[in-house]
């Protein structure tokens, strides 16, 4: 059957009939007639061929893309189940553990502690050498996980974390100046064994942020390209490094008192100084000292003021250990 | 001779069929018009080159005298359900000005003109299937264009009205027992043959490919409110129902192939492979339809005939020599011009006379022999003739000289045109033919034009032919009553009523006046009307001068 028009229960002169209709017309009428309808049906058939190739070279083209991502998007997600695996359980709970000690601490006072184990000599010293995060921030910005981590991200190491660690040899101005000079001048590479908190909070979230989901919807290939980059971007290292830290260094600013601030912003005020044992869940030193910039220098209070007074904090701090 | 695959030609002019019509060339012009609406008039222009049964008669001596195409025009009407029919005119002239030669033939067409007037049942189906015809026609040749934009409906349109004609041929006509059986026996044939099986099946297609069951549910508003389908069911016992997935590749085959892309194409190509199956049926009805008006326009003449009161027969036939009978004989050209056709009754004692007709001016002579002449036709072509009665005799030939024109190019003054006339009717007569002469010899002095009219009637009588010839001659026609030196010569005159009028009846002997004063008198040409004529112009001249 020479047509898809003709059936099987149709009559084979009908059937005939019909397959000269649609064109397959005798030989003689053929060679008579090479007229437009065939050229009409060369010309379409070549389309209709070239159409198909188009088509087909398309969706091959799909096809090999689509295989494409679907690579890429496997090769990320291996990358994301690596560094999901890399983190520890503890190293994943740091922050549900850090945020309870600060969000108590800014809660209430209850008075200076400093523990036993940090009474001999050279124990503070040697407490304060195990890896640390710090935070240092406004009393009432510790209240939720969300203040917690928008105060890590604005909290420094600053002049109190670094002269805690590497005090100075007296509360004397141009002492306690000179030590926050020489602190801040290769500060950088003082004590890296304590490390912002926001290296945790920052890291880990981004860490156990849904990359799987991300990476599942991602249509296309750029798409993965981009969450790549991002994924890229994440500082496990440092953030593993912040999440296996030991103790919990904080300091938490009280409300300001009346009278004017200096020009760096620094007013008398209260501090509540904070040292925790994370591995051993203990407050090893807690302190309540009061920062005044009125006892500086002029000249030094308009520049220095902060940072002088963080030192000196710092010194205070110790002093408050005994040491 | 080409016959239809079906191997019957539905010929109801003659009991051997003919294929009359160039099947070839109007199958071309009959495809051409099924595919493009329009034909340029095939069915007339196949019935204008289609021959005729072999005929004796020469139409050019006698048609126009006769008035023929007139007659034709005016008397033959088919009017079914109110609507007038317009007829192949120039066909039933052509059919009529040659009558067969074969006296089979011509039984043949009285036997189905016959049976039509004494069968109101078969004249009823005739009617229909012509009726049916005529829509066949009318769709074909794009009568209808205008409303149909659709040409597959159009199309469809042609094949229903195509399977309504097989359908009424094959199941009308059962009582039939002249040559109508043919429609029968063609109708039965087209019937069972494969293309109308594919014909039928494909209209079937059309209106019922499938059926859906619908549940409805109405609220008490009486609105619907919903519906739902029970269920589709295709109509798999047609061949023409395919699956739409079938159908999907059919129209991507047919674009492949240069068609358009669409649902329609499929059809009209299914459409296009049924026609192509039936052409050679559908050639017929060509032909067909011209033979149906022979008979349906005889019978409208019967119709107008009893419309005023006169009736119409069909003749018996008798041998030459055999009594001639016209019984209520008229001149139907008289009722078409709105005139009142007086009948007369026609008597000879045999048929090969030659019968002088004489009487006063406007006294019938001229109609009676018009009348004589359209009997002949109509008869020796199986129709009606208009008489009550009639007795006829099959003649060979016709030869009528009733009309003296002069032409702007004539060379001969008017004896020299009828001394013409007179060799030309020599030239050309058979014996036996019939010969009716209007004032034979009129034109020259009454003494030597008797000469020349004696003449011709001696040696018409060698030829035993039927002739009819008037003449103002009386007293010459008198002396050859008296003398019957010539045998076959019979007299008819006028007969006159008591007041001296013509009757418009034709009684045996030859009149004693042509009563030139009676119409001279009627006509104002009197003594004293033209005197005072002559005296009125005078005094208007000289009233003018004053």
């Amino acid at each position: 059957m020479g047509t898809f028009l003709a059936t099987p229960k149709m009559h084979p002169a009908l059937v005939a009939r019909i397959e000269r209709s649609v064109g397959a017309r005798t030989k003689r009428v053929r060679e008579k007639r090479v007229n437009a309808r065939f050229r009409t049906s060369l010309l379409r058939l070549t389309i209709a061929v070239g159409v198909t190739a188009l088509v087909s070279t398309a969706l091959v083209a799909r096809r090999r893309y689509q295989q494409e991502v679907s690579r890429a998007r496997s090769a990320l997600l291996d990358t994301v189940h690596a560094q999901n695996a890399s983190l520890t359980a503890d190293e994943r709970s740091f922050m549900s553990r850090v945020e309870p000690w600060l969000s108590g601490l800014a809660a209430s006072y209850e008075g200076d502690v400093v523990a036993d184990e940090l009474r001999p000599a050279k124990a503070l010293d040697a407490t304060l050498a195990r890896s640390s995060v710090y935070v240092r921030g406004p009393l009432s910005a510790f209240g939720t996980s969300a203040a917690i981590a928008d105060t890590a991200s604005a909290s420094t190491r600053d002049s109190f974390l670094l002269c805690l660690l590497d005090p100075p040899a007296s509360r004397v101005e141009k002492v306690v100046l000179s030590k926050v000079r020489a602190l801040y001048g290769g500060g950088s590479n003082v004590a890296v064994h304590a490390r912002r908190l926001h290296d945790a909070e920052a890291g880990l979230r981004q860490m156990l942020s849904p990359w799987e989901d991300r990476v599942a919807r991602a249509p296309e290939l750029r798409d993965l390209d981009r969450i790549k980059g991002e994924l890229a971007k994440v500082p496990v290292v440092e953030a593993k490094r912040a999440a296996q830290a030991e103790l919990l260094i904080a300091a938490m600013d009280e409300a300001d008192e009346t009278g004017p601030a200096d020009l760096d912003g620094e007013r008398p005020h209260q501090v509540r100084a904070i040292v925790i044992d994370l591995r051993a869940g203990k407050v090893l030193l807690r302190a309540r000292k009061r920062v005044d910039p009125n006892w500086l220098a002029a000249n030094t209070r308009s520049t220095f003021a902060s940072a002088v007074d963080g030192c000196a904090l710092a010194f205070d701090v110790r002093a408050a250990a005994g040491r | 001779m080409v016959g239809s695959p079906s191997g019957l030609i539905p010929d109801l002019l003659h009991p051997a069929p003919i294929q009359r019509i160039d099947v070839e060339l109007t199958k071309i012009a009959m495809t051409f018009a099924f595919a493009s609406g329009v034909s340029g008039g095939l069915f007339a222009d196949a019935l204008d080159k289609a021959s005729i049964a072999p005929s004796t008669w020469q139409p050019s001596v006698y048609a126009a005298d006769l008035f023929l195409h007139e007659f034709v025009a005016r008397c033959f009407h088919v009017r079914i359900g109110g609507k007038e029919a317009t007829l192949f005119t120039n066909h039933l002239v052509k059919v009529l000005e040659r009558p067969p030669a074969d006296p089979a033939v011509v039984d043949h067409r009285r036997t189905i003109a016959g049976e039509l007037a004494a069968s109101a049942e078969l004249r009823g189906q005739l009617e229909q299937l012509y009726a049916a015809l005529c829509k066949f026609r009318a769709l074909l040749e794009g009568a209808s264009a205008g409303r149909k934009w659709d040409a597959n409906r159009r199309q469809l349109d042609i094949l229903v009205v195509v399977k309504e004609i097989v359908d009424c041929m094959a199941q009308g006509f059962g009582s039939a027992r002249s040559g109508l059986t043919v429609l029968r026996a063609f109708g039965q044939r087209v019937q069972q043959s494969e293309p109308y099986r594919s014909l039928s099946d494909l209209l079937r297609y059309e209106e019922h490919l499938s059926t859906v069951s619908l549940k409805v549910r109405v609220g008490a508003d009486g609105r619907i409110q919903a519906f739902e389908i029970q269920s589709v069911q295709e109509n798999q016992a047609n061949p023409f129902v395919t699956s739409p997935f079938r159908r999907w590749l059919a129209r991507i085959e047919l674009f492949l192939r240069g068609y358009k892309f669409g649902e329609g194409e499929i059809m009209a190509r299914l459409i296009d492979a049924v026609f192509e199956g039936l052409e050679d049926d559908l050639v017929q009805f060509v032909q067909l339809i011209a033979d149906i008006e022979f008979y349906l326009g005889a019978l409208g003449f019967r119709d107008m005939a009893a419309a005023a009161g006169l009736a119409v027969c069909l003749p018996e036939f008798a041998r030459a020599g055999e009594t001639r009978t016209l019984a209520a004989l008229f001149n139907p050209l008289l009722i078409v011009h709105g005139g009142r056709a007086v009948p007369c009754n026609l008597a000879t004692d045999k048929h090969a006379t030659t019968v002088l007709v004489t009487g006063p001016n406007s006294g019938g002579k001229t109609r009676l022999l018009q009348a004589i002449g359209i009997a002949q036709i109509l008869g020796q072509s199986g129709l009606f003739v208009p008489a009550r009665a009639a007795r006829l005799a099959l003649s060979p030939g016709l030869v009528v000289s009733l009309i003296q024109e002069t032409k702007a190019d004539q060379t001969e003054g008017r004896l020299g045109v009828e001394l013409i006339r007179i060799r030309a009717l020599f030239e050309r007569l058979p014996p036996g033919a019939m010969v009716i002469l209007d004032e034979l010899c009129s034109g020259t002095n009454p003494s030597e034009g008797e000469e020349i009219f004696e003449l011709v009637v001696k040696m018409l009588t060698r030829l035993k032919p039927q002739a009819f010839i008037t003449t103002h001659f009386l007293a010459f026609a008198a002396r050859l009553e008296k003398e019957r030196k010539i045998a076959d010569l019979r007299f008819l005159q006028v007969e006159l009523g008591p007041d001296e009028r013509p009757t418009y009846q034709f009684a045996p002997g030859v009149a004693r006046t042509s009563l030139a004063g009676q119409a001279a008198a009627r006509l104002g040409v009197t003594g004293d009307q033209l005197l005072s004529l002559v005296e009125r112009n005078i005094a208007q001249m000289q009233n003018g001068r004053g």
